[in-house]
């Protein structure tokens, strides 16, 4: 019985960016911001996206606008 | 340089936090002193290293040369799930030039979901300790974009382990 390779747990169309080693190989995939899509030293996940702290935040409070009749 | 659905990005740009100026970080003398002990002594380095956040200082501020976890770091307490996450030697990156020096990050590590509040945390060290609040801090480092974080009950963060050497 094969056994199926691993594989990262990774959120489908979520920006990443490669990390490689010395030798080239691909070491991991580095999630990036959802929003602003930067490498940032934390990121917080909110729903199934991750966002940097200046990303979240706007989200979080970003008014409520209604149509106006 | 590759090709990505949204952007384009090359290897020695991928890992370049410099672009935040005012975030501090240090290699303290425990640090240097495992530094030293590879080189010119020769010694090897640590097969791992574990990594925790601080709440000590501020988003803009770090330990000085002499700062220890015991000290003035302020490691989040044991508590609400929280817990150091390991950093195997061999999940590093090969360093690259950055716009302020030599750089290298490691794969990200995601820390537990929080069970409660963990408070205001400014940013993370890496330590020769699993355990919280012990071992030797290696290198300590604010946030690259110089923010607080507040984690609170069901937050989740994943940190990227990165240090820049300067000439």
């Amino acid at each position: 019985m094969s056994v199926a390779p691993w594989e990262p747990k990774v959120i489908k169309g979520h920006p990443e960016t490669e990390l490689f080693n010395e030798a080239g190989d691909l070491i991991s995939m580095l999630t990036l911001c959802s929003h602003c899509e930067s490498l940032r030293t934390i990121i917080l996940l909110v729903g199934d996206r991750w966002y940097c702290s200046s990303c979240r935040a706007e989200g979080s409070s970003k008014p409520k606008m209604f149509p106006i009749s | 340089m590759f090709m990505h659905q949204h952007h384009s990005y090359g290897r020695d740009s991928d890992l370049d936090f410099s672009d935040s100026l005012a975030m501090a970080e240090i290699f303290p003398n425990e640090g240097l002193t495992l530094i030293y002990a590879g080189f010119p002594k020769g010694g090897a380095g640590p097969a791992n290293s574990w990594i925790g956040l601080f709440t000590g200082y501020t988003a803009s501020t770090v330990g000085t040369s002499v700062a220890t976890i015991t000290s003035t770091w302020a490691e989040v307490a044991s508590a609400g799930a929280y817990a150091r996450q390991t950093i195997s030697s061999a999940s590093w990156g090969t360093a690259a030039t950055t716009q302020s020096g030599w750089g290298s990050a490691a794969a990200q590590v995601t820390f537990a979901t929080a069970t409660a509040v963990w408070g205001t945390v400014n940013g993370f060290v890496v330590t020769n300790s699993l355990n919280q609040g012990a071992g030797v801090v290696y290198f300590g480092a604010n946030f690259d974009d110089v923010t607080a974080v507040a984690v609170n009950t069901n937050d989740i963060l994943k940190i990227t382990p990165s240090w820049i050497y300067t000439g």
